[in-house]
Formats: structure tokens, sequence, C-alpha cells
């Protein structure tokens, strides 16, 4: 009987577990191989393809509770695991040319992320409070490790640094209201919090400590300070995927901090989450539009994109949730490939750091200029790409449940953030520029990169699978 | 393949056609490029024939499924879905058909011109818009069918958009469309907020209900909702069909290609008005008051434009304004409630007004792009085959018996008098000397164009040749269709092939009435013979060939007397000017005033630039936060924390 | 404690602050032993105080860091950094002295043979999965670590013996072949 259940509970959290196996055999083979070998990437990418698979299963509708119930499987925790193996698969393909190119140790960038997709997987799965801060720890410490990587490089060391420090700072809160709650509930199951007399000081503190906790994490003003300047002083692929995955990490943070432990203390962090989501709007769009490098723009835009999360979760119903999930989803999607055009046209020598560097790219690589088009539309929430659902979703889950100041809010936010998106697309194409493109695109780049940036148009035309996915997980 | 595979195969073959040579046309030949579209056209032709057989196997029970759900909003389902019965696969046959012909025609007559490819593209693109619009089985699909149409025919009037009377011409017709879309767009939103859905099925299903019900314009004005929504989706459809007053842009589309104005603004798109409104049936059927309308608007059209008919000396304008005149016949037919003579009615003009239109094409191939029937004559001995087709269209046209038109006008003719709607038997006269109206400039066209003496240098005559095969074998296609295609009417008509499809309240019996009159097509045939209306026919072709061939000076002479009729027919009742120098002018004018005063001064001056200097403004001062300052930063998030439990203090 | 944390804070010397630090882990171990946590006490003591901060010490003696800078900044913002810091003792201290804190709780673990042995039975049994993530993040916390440091650098001159055994002629050597000129006439 003893025996039968632990053989369950491994079965089940069998994707974590290869996962670590991976991870640390993907640093082992590090020394082994040549610099120039191309295994670490290809173990690297069967590592995650092996996760995927044994991620991905129909969903049940049911929660099943593992490891004395520290760790939970449910069709929540399998939507975002199996996208997060799915986007870090993109974003280690996207980096590849990258880490070759500037001869980046490859055997740990690779372990790294490997391991930071250990710990949002554990996150994502995570039914104690423990469990969340340790996956969040886990994350944080490869996520600082890999946005210091480039040491030769001081913006990038600054922007380690202050991630690092912030971060600690931000773990800190985190774990001062963990242990307000251990304190006054005495148990840090999730499924198990609850006060039993009224509602007072202490468990209010906790919450917004816990809060504050996650605003760092997800970038919220104005515990965002860190955002830009590591999406900025990080290397092209670490951006890459600080803005993407961890994303959905985020958010699946937020649910189980929110929706699965602290349900009862909704109307709370509700009006936390207003004056964040209200901040995090209005300062990610407008000043986004000051911005003259084009990452701390997107860096800005993730400011405000986080706004609109925001907006989701604090609504605090079914339909909250679930068009914050989306959102979540499409902002990955979005997200990753922008920084994979950026990459891109790195590898063809034809950096984009400045927004001057987009300068008549519509001429120099049409392709790439037209993908990325799409993708500041998409960003933008225009119709004809999915951003536009997105948002719809947003905005129609405020309006059902009586925020319409917030709604309207939300729209002149995204009005203004319209600005910048489209300065990037006239700065493509109507301005002029001397450089020739010469170089050929890497063709296993570009194609991927195409799919992926086409997909804001496929989604738009076939949006109900996921939206029914999203809407079937948050039961 | 099963029936939904059917339908879909109908509808994609002409896309991918369009597809493949609209954006792969730089590395195909020509031919190929023609090929490919003919093939899809073919294909659609050819699987809609077989959803006919389907249909036919299960007695015209009609079929409604859903193909694609595209999203959700609210309770609204927004997807694509076909609904296949009877009234549809008619239309989808008249339509490939035509279009396979167009197609094939296209080959001859557009041969030289530089943009042939995307020709080729526009005209499968407006096949499947086509086809998606009578396919529809939801008004949102059909208002993109409707748009779509709409779009390529913008497109292909101005397709040689070098000229700028075809610029002009394209705009008038997107503009005048406009107008009639909006009507349309209420027409649905009314719907939408009424029933809320966009399924015909349960629209159709809620109908009933809402007779009562009344839409509140202002407080004290109330109209009935459901003359509200079909008026409004009527006045769609007199965009589409061009209506009186709507109708201006159809004469002025001729500017596009001959192939073009055959296949859109004669056989097809201009019917689907038409055709929305038979579709409509159920719900048109509870409003008196719409019906009466469109009883007019038709009965006007016919009329009134048969008349400028009679005065116009452009060979394509002539057959555009009949037409007008023709769809004004349809209209009343809708408007009496015999939407099935109305459907029957286009079926049949669509071959004879397509044969007449690529005649007359023929002709102009053959005269060097030379459009002036004053310049013509003479010409049935250098083209035979072209002369005998546009005899047989113009004998269909006029409505002589036994030829297709025969069988559609004259019912429509007889369902007028017999219906019992106020004013029908104004209307009855009108639409009965408009055949003596169709006769005459018919015979006149027909009569200048081939008959008489050449009126052009002999040089010029002795280059007119037969036109080649592409365009002749269309012509004698479209020439046996436009002869038996009226034998159909036993069936079709008198039988239960629309029983399913459309729908006519007990109280407009028409129908029922004519189909104890009909004693089958022989005793039809036989009473063409002796009916008021054969002898207008007759009177009209005998005045048109006294004055054009007997005694030519006949219209000089009566030049002075009819000085002030002519007058206004050549100017068109001044639609013209009044919508250019009138509504165009005034809406320029107030444009410009709004675009100096509030335009630029207020929106762009104060609210946009203002706007945007202010954002930008607070953008400069707002990055000034990041300071770069790692203490800062973290100074920022304990105010930060500070700030929120201060709050919550001080609520609790 | 509190003294030796806001001693920790002032000192000027950074080697004072140090020693002030391992006092304030002394009392809380102290603080730890009262509350009959002998094991953790005693790990604290070892660790911390035996190990980081002895490095710590180290460092800082060898870096040798000049705090006049660091001055400067402290003096313009205190005045700032005390309202702050009053406020925020203020807001806690509401809290930890609001009625949900007056509750008692009973502990729900029974010593049954000392607490290191119930500890070790806690970690390795219900609370395995914790540990074992504890133990992957300082794994991370290794391969960081020396990620960001151990490099191969540029600037120092190494000899690679395998380097040079591998090494051909082939290598060394270019042949070239140049193609006789022509002779011109001139």
């Amino acid at each position: 009987m003893q025996i039968e259940t632990m053989i369950i509970e491994y079965i089940l959290a069998v994707p974590e577990i290869v996962l670590l196996l991976g991870a640390c055999l993907v640093l082992l083979t590090g020394p082994f191989v040549s610099a120039q070998s191309h295994w670490t990437f290809v173990l690297t990418q069967a590592v995650l393809l092996a996760t995927l698979y044994l991620c991905a299963r129909p969903f049940t509708g049911q929660a099943i509770e593992l490891f004395n119930d520290f760790y939970i499987d449910d069709d929540l925790s399998v939507l975002a695991k199996s996208s997060m193996s799915a986007f870090m698969m993109v974003v280690i393909l996207y980096s590849r040319g990258f880490i070759n190119k500037y001869n980046y140790p490859r055997g740990e960038y690779y372990s790294l992320a490997l391991f930071s997709l250990l710990g949002m997987m554990l996150i994502s799965s995570a039914n104690h409070l423990l469990m969340i801060y340790l996956g969040l720890e886990l994350l944080s410490l490869s996520m600082y490790a890999l946005v210091a990587m480039n040491r030769d490089d001081s913006v990038s060391s600054e922007a380690a640094i202050k991630y690092f420090v912030l971060g600690a700072i931000a773990s800190g809160f985190l774990l001062y209201g963990i242990s307000l709650i251990y304190g006054l509930t005495g148990t840090l199951f999730l499924s198990e919090l609850s006060v039993e007399n009224e509602i007072g000081l202490g468990i209010i503190a906790a919450v917004i400590f816990i809060v504050i906790g996650l605003a760092f994490k997800l970038g919220a003003v104005p515990f965002h300070m860190w955002l830009p300047d590591v999406y900025q002083g990080a290397p092209l692929p670490v951006t890459l995927l600080v803005a993407s995955v961890p994303k959905i990490a985020g958010l699946l943070l937020a649910l189980r901090l929110l929706m699965d432990g602290l349900q009862f203390m909704h109307e709370y962090w509700q009006q936390s989450l207003v004056v964040l989501a209200l901040l995090s709007l209005a300062m990610g769009n407008i000043v986004a539009i000051a911005q003259t490098n084009l990452r701390r723009m997107l860096g800005y835009s993730t400011i405000g994109h986080v706004g609109y999360i925001l907006l989701g979760l604090l609504v605090g119903n079914q339909d909250g949730y679930s068009a914050a999930l989306f959102y979540t989803l499409i902002y990955a999607l979005m997200s990753s490939a922008v920084f994979g055009v950026l990459l891109c046209a790195e590898r063809m020598n034809h950096p984009l750091e400045n927004l001057v560097d987009l300068q008549g790219l519509g001429k120099i690589y049409p392709w790439l200029a037209f993908l990325l088009l799409l993708l500041m539309f998409s960003m933008a929430g225009i119709p004809m790409t999915v951003g536009f659902y997105a948002k719809l979703n947003i905005l129609q889950a405020l309006v059902t449940s009586g925020w319409i100041e917030l709604a309207v809010f939300a729209v002149v936010a995204s009005v203004i953030g319209a600005f910048y998106y489209l300065r990037v697309i006239k700065l493509m194409y109507f301005e002029e520029s001397d450089t020739q493109g010469s170089q050929p695109m890497p063709a296993g780049h570009i194609s991927v990169l195409s799919i992926h940036a086409l997909l804001v148009v496929g989604l738009f035309l076939f949006p109900q699978m996921l939206l029914e996915m999203c809407k079937q997980v948050i039961g | 393949m099963s029936f939904v595979q059917l339908c879909l195969t109908t509808v994609l073959a002409p896309l991918f056609g369009s597809i493949v040579v609209g954006l792969f046309g730089k590395w195909l030949s020509k031919s190929h490029a023609h090929l490919i579209t003919i093939a899809g056209v073919g294909i659609a032709l050819i699987a809609s024939g077989l959803v006919f057989y389907e249909l036919f196997q299960t007695e015209y029970a009609p079929q409604n499924f859903s193909v694609y759900e595209w999203a959700k909003i609210g309770g609204f389902s927004l997807g694509v879905g076909f609904l296949i019965d009877s009234l549809t696969v008619i239309m989808m046959l008249v339509v490939t058909s035509v279009s396979l012909m167009v197609h094939i025609y296209t080959i001859g007559y557009m041969h030289d011109d530089p943009g042939y490819k995307r020709f080729f593209s526009y005209i499968s693109l407006f096949t499947f818009s086509m086809l998606m619009l009578v396919m529809s089985n939801n008004f949102l699909q059909l208002f993109f069918g409707w748009e779509a149409v709409g779009l390529v025919s913008y497109l292909l009037i101005g397709f040689w958009y070098t000229r700028p009377s075809a610029i002009l011409a394209n705009i008038k017709a997107f503009l005048v469309n406009r107008v009639g879309d909006f009507g349309f767009l209420l027409g649905i939103a009314a719907i939408a907020v009424s029933t809320s859905s966009l399924d015909y099925a349960q629209v159709f299903a809620a109908a009933p209900s809402l007779t009562e019900s009344q839409l509140t314009i202002t407080n004290s004005f109330q109209v009935p909702l459901l003359t509200f929504i079909c008026i409004a989706l009527f006045v769609g459809a007199m965009g589409k069909s061009a209506q009186v007053p709507l109708h201006v842009w159809l004469p002025d589309s001729m500017e596009g290609p001959t192939p073009i104005s055959a296949l859109i603004h004669a056989a097809t798109m201009v019917t689907a008005g038409i055709f929305m409104v038979a579709r409509m049936s159920p719900l048109f059927e509870l409003s008196e008051t719409a019906l009466l309308f469109i009883m007019f608007v038709g009965a006007i059209t016919a009329f009134f434009m048969g008349l400028v008919a009679m005065v116009q000396d452009d060979i394509k304008k002539v057959v555009a304004y009949s037409t007008l005149s023709q769809l004004g016949y349809m209209t009343v037919a809708l408007g009496v409630s015999a939407y099935s003579l109305a459907i029957f009615h286009l079926y049949t003009h669509a071959f004879f007004k397509a044969l007449l239109f690529l005649a007359a094409g023929s002709v102009i191939i053959a005269m060097h792009h030379e459009q002036n029937i004053r310049k013509m004559g003479g010409l049935w001995k250098r083209m035979p085959i072209t002369y005998v087709t546009s005899l047989i269209g113009t004998l269909a046209l006029i409505g002589f018996p036994a030829f297709s038109g025969f069988f559609s006008k004259e019912s429509i003719i007889e369902a007028v008098h017999l219906s019992e709607l106020p004013g029908a038997h104004y209307v009855y006269l009108m639409v009965l000397s408009g055949v003596f109206i169709t006769a005459f400039y018919s015979l006149r066209l027909f009569i200048l164009v081939f008959h008489g003496k050449p009126r052009m240098s002999d040089e010029n005559y002795s280059h007119v040749n037969e036109t080649p095969k592409v365009v002749t074998v269309p012509l004698i296609v479209l020439a046996i269709c436009s002869v038996f295609a009226g034998y159909a009417i036993e069936p079709m008509i008198y039988g239960d092939f629309f029983a399913a499809s459309i729908r006519v309240g007990e109280q407009h019996g028409v129908m029922t009435k004519m189909a104890e009159h009909f004693h089958g097509v022989q005793a039809m045939i036989t009473h063409g013979f002796v009916a008021t209306a054969f002898y207008l026919l007759l009177g009209g072709v005998l005045l048109a060939w006294l004055c054009y061939s007997l005694v030519p000076s006949i219209p000089k002479l009566l030049a002075p007397v009819l000085a002030i009729p002519s007058f206004i027919l050549a100017r068109k009742y001044g639609c013209d000017w009044l919508y250019i120098k009138g509504f165009a002018r005034l809406g320029v004018g107030v444009g410009k005033v709004a675009s100096a005063l509030g335009d630029r001064i207020l929106i762009d001056g104060l609210m946009v630039n203002g706007t945007a200097s202010m954002v930008r403004g607070v953008s400069m001062q707002l990055r000034k936060i990041q300071s770069g300052y790692l203490y800062q930063y973290a100074f920022a998030m304990i105010i930060g924390l500070l700030e929120l439990l201060t709050y919550f203090y001080y609520q609790t | 404690m509190v003294t030796a944390a806001l001693r920790m804070i002032t000192a000027k010397n950074p080697v004072h602050s140090i020693l002030s630090l391992v006092l304030v882990f002394f009392t809380s171990s102290a603080i730890w032993l009262l509350l009959e946590a002998e094991f953790l006490a005693i790990t604290l003591v070892l660790v911390y105080v035996g190990a980081v901060m002895v490095l710590f010490l180290f460092v800082v003696m060898m870096l040798n860091i000049n705090t006049a800078q660091i001055r400067e900044g402290f003096v313009k913002f205190m005045p700032v950094a005390i309202v702050v810091s009053l406020i925020m003792i203020a807001e806690l201290v509401l809290v930890v002295i609001s009625k949900e804190f007056e509750l008692e709780r009973e502990s729900n673990f029974v010593f049954e043979s000392g607490n290191t042995h119930a500890l070790g039975e806690i970690l390795y049994t219900d609370y395995l999965l914790p540990f074992e993530t504890a133990a992957v993040i300082l794994l991370v916390a290794i391969v960081a670590a020396i990620v960001l440091t151990l490099r191969q650098r540029v600037e120092t001159r190494t000899q690679n013996p395998g380097e040079q055994i591998k090494v051909k002629a082939k290598d060394r050597v270019r042949i070239v072949s140049l193609p006789s000129e022509d002779k011109k006439e001139y």
C-alpha cells in the first residue's frame, strides 16, 4: 500500500524528475564535449521534449495531491507546465545562435535555463506556501545567474546586481508574509488556509506582504524597477527568457496564492491589486513612449501588460482568472516572438538595440519587419491579431463584474500604448536607411519564428480552443 | 465526399484559384493563370451540381449546418455555416455557371491586357464571395459576402485604374453602396438586438413573436419593429440591386471591362439584393408596409429606368439601363410576395442578360472598342454568330413567347395583376407599359447595331470580323440557355421546389391564384400570343422598326416635340446632378467646415496633439523616477509597501 | 540582539559591523535555545558564525572597503529613512499587538526522542519534497557561483599541452603555389 502510493506519486511527478535529471545531465555534458559541440543543445531540447511529452495529458477536472499534499497535480498545472516547456523549447532554439556566436558557456546556460523551468514547474504545482517560496527561489536564483552571465559587460552586471538585491528584498517580504500567515492560521497548506475569527490587521498585513512579493515577480509598479534595467542589461537570450516563460510562472504563482489560498481575502487583495494595476497601466504605457532603447521600451510595455493581467486577476472569479491566464499565455507568445525577431536580426549582424536601428527594416529585411509588424499589432491589441482577443477578454471580465471605470482606464492606457507600438512600425516602413541587408536569414530560426509569429493571426481566427482550455482549467 | 465537404469544395475552390493566381501570379504564365482559375470555378460548378443532385434526392429538404465557429461573444455565436436549400442551390448554379462562362470569355476579351492575371484573380474572388453570400446560414456571413462582393465590384469597376472615369465610377459605386449597406447593417443590428441571434433559423423562428413590437426612435415616435427591420434590410438590397434612388452607380459601372458588366452587374451581384429579400421572406411576409414599399420602388425602377434606356447611345449603357429595369421587375415580384417568381426571373435574366452583355462585348471587340451605337450598323453580315445570339437574347429580354424571358416576366405581370396590395393596379399599369418600353429600346439597339447601312468608314467596316471561339462559344451556350431556361417554370414555380425555402403568408395568396390559372407550358405560350402584353410588345417592336429602319427620319422630325422629355431622360432625371452637385458638394462643404473647425483646431490641435504632447511630457518626467540607483529602487519598493499597509490600516 | 543589529548598520568600520552581525546570530541562536530548538540553534552557530561569517570577514579584510563614500549618502537620506522606518515599526507593532496573535496555539509536534531526531524524521518523510527542492536550490547556487567566477581569462597566458601535441605540420606551414608569371614583352 505504502509502496504503491509512493510509486504513483513518483509517476505523476515524473516530468519534474526527468527535468531535474536532464538538467544535471546537460550540466555534466558541458565539460566533456568540445566548446563548439551541438550536443548540449540537442540534449537540452530532448529533455524539454520529454518533459513536454510527460506533462501534456488530457484534462480530467480532478486534482491529485502528492508528497504529503505538498504537490498538486491538476489541469491548471498541466496547462501551465506544458506551455512553459513548449515556450522554453522555442526560447532555447532562438538563443542558440547567440550563444554560439558569443561563446557563452553552453552547458551552464542551458542547464540554468532548465533549472529555472524546474522552479517554475514547482510553483505551478505548489500546494504549500513553502513550496511556492522554494520554487520561486529556484527560479530567481537561476535567473540572477543568467542575467549576470556576461560578466565583462558592466551594464549586464549592474542589472544582475540590482535584480539580485531587489529580488532578495522581495523574497524577504514574501517570506515575512508567509510567516505571518503561519502564525495566524497554523498551516501553510494553500487549501487549508482560513482564519477562525474575524479578519484583523495581522492577516491583512500578511496578505499585503505576499501581494508585494508577487508584484515584484510580475513587475508591477512600484515594484517594477528591476524590469527595464534587466531587459536592457541582460544578454539578449536571457532577456528573451525573462520576458516569456517566467510570466506564466508569475501568473501561476498569483493563481495559486490568491485563488487557491487566499480567495477568502479577496476583498482585501483586490483593492491592493487595483492600485498596482492602475499604476502599472499608467506607468508602463506612458514611460515607454519616452524610451529610445528598444529593449527598455519592451520592458515598459511588459509593465503595461502586467497591468492588464492584474486587472484580470483582481476580478477574482472564473472569468477574470481565465482571462488573465489567456492574456498571459498570449503575452508570453508575443513577447518571445518579439525577442525572437531581435535575436534573428542580431544573428544577421543587424542588432536592433535602439529604436533608430529599426529604421528602414521594412526594406532591409522585409519578412522580418512584417513579422514584427504583426507582433506589434498584436501587442497593441489591434483586431486581426490575437492580442485583441486577450484584451477584449479582460475588459469583458471587468465589465461583467462592474468595474467599468477600470475598463475605461485600461482602454485609455492601451490607446496611449498603441502610440509606441505603432511608432515601431512607422520606423520600419516609413523611414529610410542606407544599410543593406546582405546576410541570409538563418533558416531554422526564421522558419520557427514565422510560424510562431503567424500564430498571433492564427489564434485570432481560431481562438476558441485556447479560450475553452483557459476556462476549463480554472475550475 | 460528404455533403459538407461538397459545400466546402464549392466555396473554397474559387478562393484557392484566386489566391494562387493573385499572390503567385508573378511566377505563373498567362495560360496557367486562366487554367487554374477556370479549374477552380469548374470544380465549384460540378460541386454545386452534385449538391443540387443530393438535394434533389432528399426532395429539397433544407440542410443547415455550421462549419466553423469563429468566436462566441455574449450569446452571439459568430461563425461560418451553410444553409443549403432550393433557393441556395439555384443561386449556386447560376453563380458558378455564369462565372465559368465569363472566365472562358475573358480569355479572349482581356487577351492583351496587362492586368490579365489580376483580372482572373478578381473574378474568382468574386465567385467565392458570392457563394459565401448565398450559402450563408447567418447574418454575419451574409454581411461578409455582401461586403466582399461590393469590394470586388469596386476593384473591378476601377480595373483600368488609369482612366479617371473608371476611378470616378468605382468611387461612385462604392459610396452609393455604402448608403445601402448602412441600412443593411442597421437592419442586422436591429435583428441582433431584438432576437439576440444572428442565425437565420433562430431569427425566423423568433420573428412571428415580434409582430407587435415597436421600435422607439424618440419618445413620441415609434415604428413597428419588423417594418423597420425589413425596410432597413431592403435599403441594403436597393443599394446592391440598384433600385431607385440608389441606382446611379450601375450605369457608370460599365466603365469596367465587359465580362464584369456581364458577371457582376447583370447576372449575379446585383441580384444579391433580390436573393436576400427572398431569403428573408419569413420576415418580409410579416410586414405589409415593407412589401408595399418594395413593390413601389420596384415599379418605379422598372418603368423609369426603361425610359432612360430609350435615349442612350452607348451600347453597354443601354443594356445597363435595361438591367435596372429588369431588376425593377424582380423587386416588384418580391413586393407582391411572388418570391419564387422573382428568383425565377433572376435565373432566366442571368442567362439572357449575360448573353446580351457578352454579345455587346463581342461587338465592342470587333469594333475595336467603339461603344457608340450611332457609329455601328449592318454588322449582321460580318458577325453572324453574334447576330443570331443577340437576336435570341433580345427576344428573351422583351419576353417574346416561348423564350425564357417570357415565362418569368409574363408571370410577374400576372402576379401583380392578381395582387391585392393597395395600389397594385397602378403598379400593374407600370409594369405592363414597361413591356412596351423594353421592346422599343431593345429593338432600337438591335436595329442600330446590326441592321441598316454601316455608319462608319468602309475601311473600318471591312476590318470588322467575327470574334474568336473563346468569345462565341460562351455566347452560344448562353443563347441555348436563354431559350430553354424558361421551361423550368413548371417544376420551379408550380411544383414544390421552393416550398421549404420561401415562406409566404396566407394573406398573400398571389402564387396560389397563379397556380389555379396555370395549365401547363403549352397553354401558357398559346395564351401569351393573345395577352395584352404581347400587343404592347409588338407595338414596341414595330415602333422601333418604323423609327430606326423604315423611316429613319422620324426621330429627327419628332425631336422638337419631344425636346423636354428627352432632355429629362438624357439627364437621367437629374439624379447624378442632385447627388454630385447637391449631396456630395454639401457633404464636402460640411466636411471642410468640420475639418477646419473641429478636426484641425479642436481634435488635432487640442485633443490629439495636445494629449500627445502632454503624455510625452508626463512620460519624460516619469522616466526620471528610474534613476538607476539601487537604493532608490529599494526605497521605492518600501514606500510602496508602506502606502499599501497604511491604506489598509486606515480602512480598518 | 536589537542593539547588536543597530550597531551592525551604524558601525563605521566594516569589521566591527561584521562582528556585530556575529553577535546577532549568537543572540538569535540563544532565542532558539530558549524555544527548545537545540539542533537549530547549534546549526545556526556552526554554519553562520563558524563558516559564513568567517568567510565574510576574510573578504572584507582583503578588500579594504572605503567607507567614507558610502557615508555621504547615509547622512543625506537619514531623516527620510528614519521617518519611513518609524512608520514601518509602528505599523508592524500594530500588527503584532493585534488581537489575532493572542490566540493560543498548541504545538503539533510531540517530541519523543529529542528534537534533532524529530526534525530528521520530518524532513525525510513529510517534508521530503521541500527538502529536495532546497537541495536543488543549493546546487543551482553552486553552479551559478562557478559560472560567475570560473572563467578562462583571455589575458592570462597558459600553455595547452594537448593543443601543442596535436599540432601538425600542415597547421603551421602553408604551402602556396604561385603561378609563374609569363614574361611580358615590353
